[in-house]
């Protein structure tokens, strides 16, 4: 309940549900941190018949991948707000 | 053809009248019965009107089409020689060459024009070549030269120890919040990597307090969110390895990063704040403050890169800061005491960025009525703009730089001569120092350089384009 | 905002290795996923040919690099996001 810091105060979680909570943002780090090389890889290895020629990284493929990481997180916050926006009117419109 | 023909049985002078105009008209043109069999009565030249229109048109957009391709060509070129720059090997914790980018606004024009010119013309030599790049921009003038002033300002309260007199809301000022970590810490963050929190419940502090704090650890303090991936057990060093700049490992100081100045006021700026930032005061000077409220507002903005700020727009009749330092104390003033002048490397052992070289490239934009025709003609010769800087830009990808000497104060000075006359005119009565004359000091000097352009045999682009 | 005591924090270490584990894994098996469908095309033969082989070894190597880099720029702005939530509140 306590989405949106409605709810008031939380209720106390039994240790099960604490570790239970704790485990699914692991995985939520987890799964965008795979999300983000996948994408990543996509964006920036346009040609793998080339881009395999060599199995180094050149300045242009480091450029792209800096860039593209922190695109896809300020993308990530930018998505998150409006989420947020989003939830925040919802909410205002059912009280 | 038969509609042609007159059926009215009227006057017969009317009639043949009629019938030799159409006679005329009928010969006029090429016909033959293939043609009739499709459709296709007469072919001839429209009419004169139409042909000056059409010709009009052509050439002025083929006038235009031609530049386009010519400009195609020369970035091409230039991408192909800057390409072995940027197929270079790099490994995965080495972050490649880093150079900053002023752009002010075109005389007249709005910002975004001269920034695109920077996209045009520079950008895609510098991504083919690989080399990473900040933009820093102005909606006024004066704010290039604070921003530049304040940076090495900032550096070199940081080296003497002082603390930015501003205490300021942003959020890059490290130094404040580190001191509070162990406060914050417990106010809930959440762990989420790149979500702003949502639901941060504001009741956490209390809670925690109430609770011992020995043995309770938030699950955020317990790991990182690397130690989570697989990537780590390939590589146990990820987590260790610093990033190493490419600038930092450079054997002549001269050879890291670069700056690009986009227009003369830019390189006017530039020049102007890194004399404020070496030569002046730390902090703002106090007689000066002579309009409480303007200050204050300044102040606010402090260290938060002011002129990137968005809301500058409804500020744009504000004056940028005053300089620090007037361009007569120059000669008296010490250089930067807090620096030491033989090792001028920030920490991660980049040279400052006042010692890189720099590239100025002039702006093109011209207007008034008298400068129609040369305007006209810029407009249809793009491509020698765009020759003109990308010889420039592999100046700097080449690293082709020089010591700084008197002379290059002119760079991009023929610009001045396209400035509008009113423009200027308001320019001077805002006191504006891009219509001031340099005021240099052989102490900053001695530290500068500037990037040759390299002159590429015209006849490649030439050649391949016929 | 979720407090463990001590026991609570050694379950939770124990599930982070694990975790750790897992993704190694799906690593490894997205790599070859990956690797395979980019290099071998051709199935004329059930032998891997020297081209095919060679492009294995460049685009494990390549792709290791990528998200060793990945990983660390990941690291970065995870630092800086947390920096500025604290510098929020």
């Amino acid at each position: 309940m306590s989405f949106l810091g409605l709810g008031g105060a939380a209720p106390k979680l039994t240790s099960e549900q604490k570790i239970q909570a704790a485990t699914s943002e692991l995985d939520m780090v987890t799964t965008m941190f795979n999300q983000l090389v996948d994408s990543c890889h996509k964006k920036c290895f346009l040609n793998t018949e080339t881009s395999y020629a060599d199995g180094e990284l050149n300045k242009t493929e480091s450029l792209c991948i800096d860039r593209c990481v922190s695109k896809y997180f300020e993308a990530n916050v930018k998505v998150g707000e409006s989420m947020q926006s989003v939830g925040k009117s919802g909410s205002l419109a059912k009280m | 053809m038969s509609d042609s023909n007159p059926t009215p049985e009227s006057t017969a002078k009317t009639t043949t009248d009629v019938v030799s105009k159409a006679a005329k008209v009928e010969s006029k043109g090429y016909t033959n019965p293939a043609l009739q069999m499709m459709g296709i009565k007469r072919i001839k030249l429209p009419s004169r009107n139409w042909m000056i229109f059409w010709t009009v048109l052509g050439t002025l957009s083929g006038g235009i089409a031609y530049d386009k391709y010519q400009q195609q060509q020369i970035r091409l070129k230039y991408i192909e020689l800057s390409k072995k720059f940027g197929q270079e090997h790099c490994k995965s914790n080495e972050l490649p060459r880093k150079i900053r980018i002023y752009v002010v606004p075109p005389p007249n024009d709005y910002l975004t024009e001269g920034l695109k010119y920077f996209r045009k013309f520079v950008k895609p030599i510098l991504n083919s070549s690989a080399i990473d790049f900040e933009i820093y921009t102005e909606e006024r003038q004066g704010d290039i030269r604070y921003a530049v002033a304040e940076e090495i300002r900032k550096l070199r309260r940081a080296k003497a120890g002082l603390p930015d007199e501003l205490e300021t809301t942003s959020d890059d000022n490290d130094t404040t919040t580190t001191t509070t970590t162990s406060n914050t810490s417990d106010i809930d963050v959440q762990k989420f990597p790149g979500i702003t929190p949502i639901n941060l419940p504001k009741i956490e502090p209390s809670e925690s307090d109430n609770e011992g704090e020995g043995e309770l650890k938030q699950v955020k303090d317990l790991y990182d969110p690397v130690d989570v991936l697989g990537i780590n057990l390939y590589n146990k060093s990820l987590k260790q390895t610093p990033q190493i700049k490419q600038d930092s490992q450079i054997v002549d100081p001269k050879d890291a990063g670069g700056v690009i100045c986009i227009g003369r006021g830019a390189f006017k700026e530039y020049l102007n704040g890194i004399h404020e930032g070496l030569l002046g005061p730390l902090y703002k000077p106090k007689p000066k403050e002579e309009e409480n409220t303007k200050v204050i507002s300044d102040d606010d903005k402090g260290d938060m890169i002011a002129f990137k700020d968005e809301d500058d727009k409804t500020e744009d009749s504000k004056k940028a800061p005053k300089s620090y330092i007037e361009p007569s104390d120059y000669s008296t003033a010490q250089l930067a005491p807090e620096l030491s002048l033989n090792n001028l490397k920030d920490d991660d052992n980049v040279p400052y960025f006042f010692t890189q070289p720099i590239l100025v490239l002039r702006n093109y934009n011209i207007s008034g009525f008298v400068n129609q025709f040369e305007r006209l003609r810029r407009f249809y010769f793009k491509r020698e703009q765009m020759k003109d800087y990308s010889d420039s830009v592999m100046g700097l990808v080449l690293k082709n730089h020089r010591d700084f000497v008197k002379s290059d104060l002119t760079l991009a000075s023929q610009e001045e001569k396209d400035w509008p006359h009113k423009w200027v005119k308001t320019g001077i009565e805002k006191n504006s120092e891009w219509f001031k004359d340099f005021i240099i000091d052989d102490k900053v000097i001695g530290l500068l350089s500037v990037y040759e352009p390299i002159k590429t045999d015209n006849d490649v682009t030439e050649k391949k384009s016929n | 905002m979720d407090q463990l005591n001590y026991k609570e924090q050694q379950e939770f270490q124990k599930i982070v290795e694990q975790k750790q584990m897992n993704d190694f894994m799906r690593l490894y098996t997205n790599l070859v996923d990956r690797c395979f469908n980019d290099c071998v095309n051709d199935f004329t033969s059930s032998k891997l040919s020297g081209r095919e082989e060679t492009c294995l070894n460049k685009c494990a190597e390549k792709f290791l690099k990528h998200s060793e880099r990945v990983g660390s720029r990941f690291q970065e702005q995870n630092q800086m996001l947390m920096n500025q939530m604290r510098g929020n509140n």
